[in-house]
């Protein structure tokens, strides 16, 4: 039953072109000799079945197999881990395709295919990808339908067609199965190395890091707001805390946790819920100052909040916070010594300058304002600073007076702790944008942002934001009014504020969000939500739920399978007669009626006597007719032609 | 391997516990729902290991669009099985007319399909109980039919028995073997082979024995006599056609009793099988060269003559000679 004659070169052409489908979103995190082999694969198998030739022998498969194997240890030093596992998996069903000679080779290449969908979804589980997949799937069923066709080649529409019924009559048993099977709440075991840099914030800042960001329009996190969302200049998300200078770095300093944090609230606190993107960082994030951790994760004694895992996917948490706060005076020197550290070997006009400045105002208040002052008139905010040398706050402060936020919150914090005042760096994000559709505050990569924080003695930590300055815009109305338009498509949409674009912007992002909770974002948690609120049920157990899922195979099942054999078990009249009885009914408006039992010969007879003026029309679609019915099989496009003739048909 | 041997045996038990007294069946025979079964093939077995596994990833992974993607395909599986099934239900199948053929030759049993809905690909036939058997496959148009040639190899003479037949189908995507039976007892008549060491035709043998000796080359025109069904057509007495005196036959040779009788008695020390086989050449002689022949078997005799139709009664005495059921 397994027929050589199924690898044909239609359907090895289908099949790599499966393949380089599936692949394709991989090609830019492969090394590129791996794209090499695939590609050479690839194309020898197509060429070995355009020209009939016989595929590798076994120790050439071998030969490359070791070598694939042997280039991914060179490459990543270790052949387990998704990084390389993905990369083998390619590698190796490349050279599989090379070497299939059976219909079941055939098999396995495709059933390895869905494999390397799924490893699509580690790196991207937007709607975007999730439509790719659908589609490479469905040309992986379209592949599958032709090799199964024995005797004859199928058409391009007799592989397309019948693989986009069986995955359209495959979703509502899906969408029963997805939402009705228990979801565990972790993993069955623990991944090692989920080594992918993830866009966000790090746990150090150079100059450029912050303005890299800003470039990506990619969601940081959406926030629900259980009451009016806060003005923007008091939106500041705190993410990591940056107390150590190195060079020209910020770094974090090693914080313990805090067992419990103290500080006075002096407005009432905010409640929202935060729903993160994968990050694979640790950070979680909170409005300045947060109350409390939320579960399975912890706050520093810089107010920062960290999860015990990383963000690997979808985390969403309840959050409060008091947006006016005083952090309280009761640190010790010892305490305050690592946030008076600066590096006094490099930048020495900057460590000049803060020392003449804390001569001239022993009183720190004034100080800052003075230097606020000094950002305020001499300084210009961008995107594209110009590139700095080895005294980088040396000559962004006295000669290039172009930069970005982190260029101003480095800048500063160094020349307080020159003239002596404790500071650090605070990074996160400012601001947010709502969706007047979903009401969320949705915070992007491009809000990304830093700035300080000054210790003074009767109120403790305070937040000083040398870019509100420098672009009071900036933290007013957000990064797009304080930039101008970008030109790129996403500045676009960012710029043109309540135009077509921005709403088509807002709906997209509604989609996303959606999709977030309800496909990406999926969990047991949901799940049981789902219960609650869609089906009423209270306490969802795994036994009640394995019931409804029974229940929901069984219906869902039954219900298409009904529908499905009803095509078959249906009478159905032939496109040729019913066309016949299309055209016999427009007779049967004027008056002449075909008797059941009379033939169309005998029909047009009758016609020719009675009314041969008609007669004289209707001949032709009847001979068309009898010619169809009677004599040699009909092709489909004479089928055409005669229910075109029937549809052109009037009687005047 | 296990699992499709396995399979194999539960098919069987099944075909034969469910036509244990039904057959051979009246034509056509349409292919309702009882009588389809459908069971998972090895690489059905094996499209469901891969769903565990991707579904062990989803889970590890916690990706949703990696349990979508199990979902999608185990549904898209189990969809698949109702278009294997659809693939063969309703189709009407008749047995087609089979040409007699020699032993060891290819006898064509023929299965005519029609299908009174959608179109149907890549349906196969093969026999029962016969896992050598190269199946071979169709395709049935929408509301149209086709006729399916089943080779299948006649090593004696005699009646081939068709034997039952495992028409089935794993289109559209080979997870599914959906399958039925059909036994219209059809049968195919195989002539002995035809043993070229028979030689000459056995002209001598009949000078020797009886004196009358038809030799072409000096024959005489005899008489003409009237066309009976069988005369070639070079004995036709065209000239007396032309003439209007209707369709005469020429008669050639010494006497009627010169006739070439091939005599199973003849070949006196062969095997029987041999025999036949001799005179099946000999049949096969005559007929070429328009000898008129005649067929002695010791239980059977066909009057001499010539023409397909004489040719074929002769054959077939000859390939049902001493089988029990026949004649």
């Amino acid at each position: 039953m397994l027929n050589q004659g199924a690898l044909t070169l239609a359907n090895i052409t289908w099949l790599l072109a499966a393949m380089a489908f599936v692949i394709a979103p991989h090609v830019a995190r492969l090394p590129v000799w791996v794209s090499v082999v695939c590609v050479g694969a690839g194309g020898a198998r197509w060429w070995i079945a355009r020209h009939g030739l016989r595929t590798p022998s076994w120790w050439i498969m071998a030969l490359l197999a070791v070598g694939v194997a042997a280039g991914a240890w060179v490459e990543y030093r270790q052949l387990f881990g998704r990084e390389v596992g993905v990369s083998l998996l390619i590698a190796m069903l490349c050279l599989k395709i090379l070497e299939m000679r059976m219909k079941r080779d055939v098999v396995i290449a495709i059933f390895l295919g869905f494999f390397l969908a799924m490893t699509n979804f580690l790196y991207s589980q937007t709607i975007l990808m999730g439509l790719y997949m659908l589609v490479c799937v469905w040309i992986f069923v379209a592949t599958l339908v032709g090799f199964n066709r024995i005797n004859t080649e199928a058409t391009v529409r007799e592989r397309v067609v019948p693989a986009f019924w069986l995955l359209i009559q495959a979703i509502p048993l899906m969408l029963v199965l997805f939402f009705l099977f228990p979801r565990l709440a972790g993993p069955l075991w623990r991944m090692p190395g989920a080594d992918t840099a993830g866009s966000g914030l790090s746990d150090e800042m150079s100059p450029g890091d912050i303005s890299k960001l800003s470039l990506s329009d990619a969601v940081a996190f959406r926030v629900d707001f259980d009451m009016a969302v806060p003005n923007t200049e008091d939106l500041y998300w705190r993410g990591p805390v940056l107390g150590q200078q190195v060079g020209r770095t910020w770094r974090m300093y090693p914080v313990r946790a805090a067992p419990r944090i103290q500080y006075d609230a002096l407005s009432p606190p905010v409640t929202y819920r935060v729903t993160l993107q994968p990050s694979n960082k640790p950070w979680l994030f909170a409005l300045d100052l947060p109350r409390a951790a939320p579960p399975e994760a912890y706050i520093l004694g810089d107010f920062q909040l960290r999860s015990n895992t990383l963000v690997t996917s979808l985390r969403s948490y309840e959050m409060s916070s008091h947006l006016r706060y005083r952090t309280g005076t009761s640190l010790s020197p010892d305490a305050l010594r690592p946030y008076l550290q600066y590096n006094d070997d490099i930048n020495p006009r900057t460590i000049a300058y803060a020392r003449k400045l804390r001569q001239d105002n022993p009183d720190p208040k004034v100080l800052i304002e003075k230097l606020m002052t000094r950002y305020n008139n001499e300084f210009e905010y961008t995107l594209e600073p110009p590139l700095l040398g080895p005294n980088s706050v040396d000559e962004f402060l006295f000669d290039t007076r172009k930069g970005f936020c982190e260029h101003y919150a480095g800048s500063f914090v160094l020349i307080l702790r020159a003239a002596g005042i404790p500071a650090r760096v605070v990074t996160g994000y400012q601001g947010g944008e709502v969706n007047p559709i979903t009401r969320q505050l949705v915070v992007r990569q491009s809000e990304a942002h830093a700035w300080s924080e000054v210790w003074l003695e009767d109120l403790g930590w305070v937040r000083a934001d040398p870019t509100f300055a420098v672009s009071p815009l900036r933290i007013n109305r957000g990064m797009a009014d304080a930039l101008g338009p970008q030109g790129v498509l996403d500045n676009l949409i960012r710029a043109d504020r309540f135009g077509l674009l921005k709403q088509i912007g807002f709906t997209w992002d509604a989609v996303n969000s959606q999709w977030n909770q309800w496909v990406v974002g999926f969990n047991q948690e949901r799940q049981r939500y789902a219960f609650e609120t869609l089906l009423g049920v209270q306490d969802m157990d795994w036994r009640r739920l394995a019931l409804w899922l029974i229940a929901g195979i069984f219906s869902t099942g039954g219900g298409v399978g009904l529908l499905l054999l009803l095509k078959v078990y249906r009478k159905r009249k032939e496109p040729v007669v019913a066309a016949y009885d299309r055209f016999c009914a427009k007779l049967a408006k004027t008056g002449i009626h075909r008797e059941p039992h009379e033939g169309p010969m005998d029909f047009l007879d009758r016609l020719t006597h009675e009314r041969p003026a008609v007669a004289a029309r209707a001949r032709r679609v009847v001979e068309a007719y009898v010619a169809l019915r009677y004599a040699q099989p009909a092709s489909r496009t004479d089928l055409h032609v005669f229910v075109a003739m029937v549809r052109r048909f009037r009687i005047v | 391997m296990a699992a499709i041997s396995r399979n194999l045996n539960l098919r069987q038990r099944i075909s034969d516990w469910i036509f244990r007294a039904r057959f051979p069946e009246q034509p056509p025979v349409v292919l309702t729902q009882r009588r389809i079964f459908i069971l998972p093939t090895r690489t059905g077995y094996f499209f469901v290991l891969v769903l565990l596994l991707l579904l062990i990833a989803a889970i590890n992974y916690s990706l949703s669009l990696g349990f979508l993607l199990t979902f999608l395909l185990a549904s898209m599986g189990s969809v698949s099985m109702l278009h294997t099934f659809r693939n063969l239900a309703r189709l009407a199948i008749s047995p087609g007319k089979v040409e007699p053929v020699f032993a060891g030759d290819t006898a064509q049993f023929a299965l005519v399909f029609s299908n009174p809905g959608m179109p149907r690909f890549s349906v196969g036939a093969k026999r029962v109980r016969h896992d050598a058997d190269e199946a071979v496959f169709t395709d049935v148009g929408e509301s149209g039919g086709t006729t399916l040639r089943l080779p299948m190899r006649a090593d004696r003479r005699g009646r081939l028995q068709c034997d039952r037949l495992e028409v089935f189908t794993e289109y559209p995507t080979g997870l599914f073997h959906a399958w039925s039976y059909v036994d219209f007892g059809s049968r195919c008549l195989v002539y002995p082979r035809p043993d070229p060491g028979a030689g000459a035709l056995p002209l001598d043998a009949h000078a020797a024995g009886q004196g009358n000796i038809p030799i072409r080359g000096d024959e005489e025109f005899q008489s003409l006599r009237a066309y009976k069904p069988g005369d070639t057509p070079r004995q036709i007495a065209w000239k007396a056609l032309a003439r209007g005196q209707g369709l005469l036959v020429k008669e050639f040779g010494a006497t009627a009793s010169a006739d070439l009788w091939l005599d199973f008695d003849m070949l006196q020390g062969l095997p029987v099988e041999e025999r036949l086989s001799r005179l099946t050449w000999w049949v096969m002689e005559a007929e070429r060269a328009q000898v008129p022949y005649g067929l002695k078997l010791p239980n059977h005799a066909v009057r001499p003559l010539t023409g397909s139709r004489h040719r074929d009664e002769c054959l077939e005495a000859l390939a049902l000679y001493g089988i029990a059921d026949e004649v």
